[in-house]
């Protein structure tokens, strides 16, 4: 998969080129839909962190 | 002043790999606690011992011929006779103390501590059963040539892998991790598991920590060194006078900056505990070490990845670890502490993301790519595994790979040091 927002060494070599991270100066969707997924896992994990307490409910 | 700037970027410079040097050793100190940790009372000490005789026994023979093999095989097999690897030789002016050179030193420590590093991930895996003389001889061999050959062919601006097919491992996912895994697996193979992690129908045994949270404060410095690790794998340079600035740049030549380490080593970092946890399902153990394998995961796309996208990585990481180390566990591969399925797992896993979600960087002549990273995954588990299984294949037929059953059921440190580790809590003790 091509993420590179340069295509070419001396566009990458110049002192003009800010943002290089992965996807950057593509549709801003992309990012925008991996920081959605990683909020999701962020989720599942806590969800998991709740399932983890095995005794819920029996210590009250 | 022009002299006066150069001289001193050159000192920040000397600075900056001296400190990175010396802040790398807490992950020598995490490795000692942690296996430490890991290991029964009755081998406790002598597993330190194995950690610490790792730094004595790499440290001359890094100097004498480590790192010349680092400069002079970047092009394959055959040695180069060019200057750099001229003046890596041990008898080399730049080889000591230098008013003309203060850079070939610090370099050099910091490739001794990866190197230390190198060797310290088979040494968790191979605690309670190996001989002493056959360990540190499998460390040398492992820190001193295979994984500094592997980063001659990978990890340098003449590395054939990167200037014949873009590969791009920017933080040492593979010469480093997956290469030092390989190796032990070929030794596990031969070494075999320690005596009660089988049953008779070959069902694994749990061998607890006899220490957990010694091992999780172990992990703990582990994590903090490596930041210095990853600091000191970025090239720091000085342009040219009257030139535009000089970033960071990768160990490729490619320009960086110090701020992704910031990011993305950190967003692994969380995402390997948290993919460990839930695939683990809260395991202390795996969710620490998944930490690790976080870490690990982002290490060859690093200085490109969006930090969410490292977060996704080091996740997968982490969730990968524990499935690893789950089914060698079942295989009978016993490795005390995981070593093959954190940084074997994710070093592959890290090569691959980065071919799979940072594709199309220009390096130079090359742009990064699926091709040159399935390619330098192949050749570093050769080059990792072939010379681990071979040579303790020569040493347990020689009957020098593994102690005796009476030595390790009485635990090396009383058969080996004369000397209880860990005395039982109640008991009078040693100077009782």
């Amino acid at each position: 998969m091509n993420s590179s927002p340069v295509q070419t060494w001396a566009e990458f070599d110049s002192r003009s080129t800010e943002a290089m991270y992965t996807f950057a100066g593509s549709d801003p969707w992309v990012v925008y839909g991996i920081c959605l997924l990683a909020a999701v896992v962020v989720g599942w994990f806590l969800v998991s962190a709740f399932r983890f307490d095995k005794h819920r409910g029996k210590t009250e | 002043m022009e002299g006066d700037a150069r001289l001193f970027a050159e000192k920040t410079i000397e600075t900056f790999y001296f400190w990175t040097g010396v802040l790398m050793w807490l992950i020598h100190a995490g490795f000692m606690i942690y296996e430490a940790g890991v290991a029964r009372q009755k081998n406790v000490l002598m597993t330190m011992m194995k950690n610490l005789l790792t730094c004595a026994v790499i440290t001359p023979t890094f100097f004498l011929f480590g790192w010349w093999i680092y400069y002079a095989f970047q092009g394959g097999l055959v040695p180069a006779g060019t200057e750099a690897a001229s003046a890596a030789l041990p008898w080399s002016e730049s080889m000591g103390p230098n008013l003309g050179d203060n850079i070939t030193g610090v370099f050099w420590f910091a490739f001794l501590l990866f190197s230390f590093t190198t060797a310290s991930i088979m040494s968790g895996a191979v605690i309670e059963r190996i001989r002493l003389g056959a360990y540190l001889l499998l460390a040398m061999i492992l820190g001193s040539v295979v994984w500094i050959l592997a980063a001659a062919w990978g990890w340098s601006d003449g590395a054939w892998l990167y200037t014949k097919f873009g590969f791009h491992d920017w933080g040492a996912g593979g010469c480093v991790h997956t290469v030092a895994a390989a190796f032990t697996f070929g030794v596990l193979l031969n070494l075999g598991p320690r005596l009660g992690k089988y049953d008779e129908q070959g069902r694994p045994q749990a061998i607890p920590p006899h220490n957990l949270p010694m091992t999780m404060l172990g992990l703990m410095l582990i994590f903090t060194g490596f930041y210095a690790f990853y600091a000191a794998c970025a090239v720091f340079g000085i342009a040219e006078v009257g030139a535009d600035p000089e970033p960071w740049r990768s160990i490729y030549g490619t320009p960086m900056t110090l701020g992704s380490l910031a990011f993305t080593v950190t967003m692994g970092f969380a995402g390997g505990v948290m993919g460990a946890f839930i695939v683990s399902k809260g395991d202390p153990y795996w969710t620490i070490s998944g930490g690790l394998a976080g870490m690990i995961s982002i290490a060859s796309g690093v200085d490109v990845y969006h930090p969410a996208l490292g977060y996704l990585v080091g996740f997968a990481g982490g969730a990968f670890a524990v499935f690893v180390g789950n089914r060698l566990e079942r295989h009978g591969i016993d490795d005390a502490v995981g070593a093959i399925a954190v940084h074997g797992g994710a070093g592959v896993w890290s090569m691959l993301a980065m071919g799979l979600l940072a594709s199309g960087y220009p390096q130079h002549e090359n742009v990064t790519s699926l091709t040159g990273q399935l390619i330098g995954i192949g050749v570093m588990i050769g080059v990792g595994f072939v010379p681990g299984y071979l040579i303790s294949l020569g040493l347990n037929r020689a009957g020098l790979l593994r102690v005796s059953r009476e030595v390790e059921l009485a635990g090396l440190d009383v058969a080996e040091l004369q000397i209880e580790g860990v005395v039982p809590a109640g008991s009078a003790g040693l100077s009782g």
